[in-house]
């Protein structure tokens, strides 16, 4: 973002188009407020929830044998915290002012601790939008790149948004997790994949430029086009580095058709330079259109009577189903109903895994809430004296909820049918290829597997595709 | 005057351990732990109790006994053990003896186990680990 | 592993380790699954476990702790694992998976156990069930006790 304006004023681009685009900026919603300062010069910022408060402070009480950067401590309404210089601290100039002259103080408190940090000057207070902060970059700042938290600009001035549980680590009780969670997929690894984002921005900069002027070379349009294709994969490329750093999802010729024709929609949802994934909300934004109807949840009467059309004939005494992947529950209970009306005469008997302790525990007792309790599923459900809907007695007998992990070794029996909807796309290639080999395996031969809707086995493994509408299903060939 | 010496202490009680006549009750504990063995001997010979002989499986548990019979009083038996499990044992010693005393010490503690030591003649069921109190109180019950 | 089982041994293991120890502080750590061939610390006590299932409890400790812990159980100084020593972690494996066979069978699901067997060595590694080369998984239950640590790893298997 930084490096297309720095391209952009060295192309003059007219005053015009820069309003236009700060009044957009300006429609955007402000869900980050911090307040700003200067150092040496340069603009920085703190967010407003670590700011107790500002002070103007003239001495402060010498502490012997600290660090030179900690000023001193100072009385603060009754308070003793301790006073330290960023300046200082940062190792950068120190303007040189009288023993009278009030100081600028910020107040801060991480966690338990309050201090006071001595700044040249304070500003106001910015608001922005938590999405527009980017990670930092190893050219914008003279100060050690793991204290800033990102960078942002607001109102055409660039900040630096210090991370100040990060500067006073070893004395902060605990950091504020969730910074660190953002601050994890910023790693210096990923510095290097944002910087190579950016370099592979430069080019598309200057080809947006090529093309304004008419393209009168083909072979310049060629190299172009070859140019775009290149960029687009580089782009497809850093999704999908994205996609799994923020949502532990692979792209890999399992969901790649899916992935692509994505991307093509995403592009145009997102305008050219802006296709690259910053968050985890860009990721959800992005994997919008993956998920099949009803994955994770109760299912639709819709979805009920498809799966309910689409179960092929069994007469076998017992019907055994793989359910990997199945979370807190809801659609395991939906498909075990479906399966008693399917086949009424037979035992069924569902083997219900995921690796998520807390929901695979909890899925046995799971009840159903009031507004889906009246829809299809009624006849399956029984009221509990305390006015909760549970499953009857015969469909919680049919399911064995465990917690296991599909990757290891799998204790199963021959399986009739295997529903692992939006499973294998979470699991890495390693993992993808490691499970589809086991539904080789354990299937039967006349077994059925279901998978998620954008999800598509690959030819080689030996499965034939009988999709009944959105339902992908495969069987042995 | 009267002094500390009259009056009778809780600490004076007979220990539990030995009969009115004097003589020691004699205990034979099968277990195949040497830890519960140990355990159960120190907990009963502090109480006065005599552990004649103990033995590692039940096989062993039931020769013993047949060898050791009369001089034994109770048997402290373990279920879970190799070769002869103490379920099987305790049947074997009640056909051999019917009014042998045997008590069940295990760590198991299902309910069908209890209902079939009892009915087979058990005098009663202690649930490990031992509490030292509990054991003393089960085996003295089971004595009278 | 089935939900339901879970519960139980996580539970007996912490009471009843923290009850032979005289009541020290037991702190639990986070549950896992592993699924590679079980490397054991030192001393490994294992209890067979048949019935509705099949399949086995490690008990899993260093030296070290298996001595401070015997010694504790047994209210002395162990200087050596002897004989003695041997038998009281053994017990101690059985006395936890024994209380949580009981505990699995108040919830309906029959269980049994076979006497416990104790390894002792280096570099030992417990294969997986049935002598397969295939790993087979296991649910770790890490209890750090102020003795050592000790790995509660249980491997089970419906019987299909």
């Amino acid at each position: 973002m930084e490096a297309e304006n720095m391209i952009a004023e060295s192309q003059q681009v007219t005053a015009t188009e820069e309003d236009s685009q700060y009044k957009k900026d300006s429609i955007t919603v402000i869900d980050f407020k911090m307040v700003t300062f200067s150092l040496s010069g340069k603009d920085y910022a703190i967010d407003i929830m670590n700011v107790k408060e500002i002070a103007k402070a003239g001495r402060f009480t010498y502490v012997p044998n600290t660090l030179p950067f900690v000023l001193g401590v100072y009385n603060l309404r009754g308070d003793i915290i301790p006073i330290l210089d960023l300046r200082l601290f940062f190792n950068i100039t120190v303007p040189e002012h009288t023993d009278n002259k009030l100081e600028n103080l910020l107040i801060l408190s991480v966690g338990e601790q309050t201090f006071g940090v001595v700044v040249d000057k304070i500003d106001k207070v910015v608001g922005v939008q938590k999405s527009k902060i980017q990670p930092p970059h190893p050219l914008f700042g003279d100060i050690n790149i793991k204290y800033i938290y990102g960078v942002v600009e607001a109102y055409k001035r660039l900040y630096i948004l210090l991370d100040i549980a990060k500067i006073f680590n070893s004395r902060v009780a605990g950091e504020d997790k969730n910074r660190k969670l953002v601050k994890q997929v910023f790693t210096q690894d990923s510095i290097s994949s944002a910087v190579a984002q950016i370099a592979a921005k430069l080019p598309e900069q200057a080809r947006g430029s090529e093309s304004d002027a008419a393209v009168v070379n083909p072979q310049a349009a060629q190299k172009n086009a070859a140019a775009v294709n290149k960029a687009s994969e580089q782009e497809l490329k850093f999704i999908a580095e994205s996609l799994k750093n923020y949502r532990k999802f692979s792209v890999t010729p399992l969901n790649e058709e899916w992935a692509r024709s994505r991307f093509a929609s995403w592009k145009e949802e997102r305008g050219g330079g802006n296709t690259q994934l910053q968050n985890e909300n860009d990721a959800d934004l992005y994997l919008k259109t993956f998920w099949s109807s009803c994955s994770g949840t109760w299912w639709t009467k819709e979805l009920a009577d498809a799966v309910f059309k689409l179960l092929p004939d069994n007469t076998a005494k017992q019907i055994t189903v793989w359910n990997p992947g199945c979370g807190k529950g809801p659609e395991t209970y939906s498909l075990a109903c479906i399966m008693q009306r399917r086949y009424p005469g037979s035992k069924i008997r569902i083997y219900a895994q995921d690796t998520d302790l807390l929901s695979v525990s909890n899925a046995p007792l799971l009840s159903v809430p009031q507004d889906i309790a009246g829809g299809w599923l009624s006849s399956y459900l029984s009221k509990k004296a305390n006015g909760e809907y549970t499953f009857t007695q015969e469909i919680k007998d049919s399911i064995m909820f465990e917690y296991h992990d599909c990757m290891n070794t799998n204790a199963l029996p021959v399986i009739d049918l295997i529903f692992a909807r939006d499973l294998l796309s979470l699991l890495d290639e390693k993992g993808q290829n490691a499970v589809i080999g086991d539904f080789g395996e354990k299937m039967k031969g006349n077994g059925t597997v279901i998978i998620g809707e954008n999800e598509k086995l690959p030819s080689s493994v030996g499965f034939v595709e009988n999709a009944v509408g959105t339902l992908r299903a495969y069987s042995k060939k | 005057m009267k002094t500390k010496q009259d009056f009778p202490t809780i600490n004076e009680r007979p220990p539990e351990g030995v009969k009115t006549d004097g003589t020691k009750f004699r205990v034979l504990v099968v277990d195949d732990s040497m830890f519960v063995a140990k355990q159960l001997g120190q907990i009963l010979s502090s109480e006065g109790y005599e552990i004649v002989a103990t033995a590692a499986d039940g096989k062993e548990g039931v020769d013993k006994y047949k060898e050791l019979c009369p001089n034994v009083d109770l048997v402290t038996m373990d279920i879970t053990m190799p070769r002869m499990d103490g379920i099987t044992a305790l049947e074997q010693i009640m056909a051999f003896d019917k009014n042998a005393r045997v008590v069940m010490v295990s760590a198991l503690g299902k309910e069908e186990l209890v209902k079939k030591s009892l009915l087979l003649g058990a005098k009663n069921y202690i649930i490990k680990p031992l509490d030292r109190k509990k054991v003393l109180e089960r085996i003295s019950a089971s004595l009278k | 592993m089935r939900v339901e089982y879970i519960n139980p041994f996580v539970e007996t293991s912490y009471r009843v380790l923290k009850e032979v120890l005289g009541g020290t502080d037991v702190k639990r750590g986070d549950l896992y699954l592993k699924s590679t061939a079980m490397p054991v610390m030192g001393v490994a006590a294992l209890v067979g476990l048949a019935g509705d299932v099949e399949g086995r409890v490690l008990f899993d400790m260093t030296m070290d702790t298996a001595l401070n812990i015997a010694s504790r159980m047994n209210g002395e100084k162990l200087p050596e694992f002897d004989d003695l020593a041997k038998a009281t972690i053994s017990e101690l494996a059985n006395l936890i998976t024994a209380q949580a066979v009981t505990k699995l069978h108040e919830l309906g699901f029959k269980f049994d156990l076979t006497p416990p067997a104790l390894f002792v060595g280096q570099k030992m590694e417990i294969a997986a069930l049935g002598g397969t080369s295939e790993n087979v998984e296991a649910l770790i239950v890490p209890l750090i006790t102020e003795y050592g640590k000790i790995e509660v790893n249980v491997a089970i298997r419906e019987r299909t």
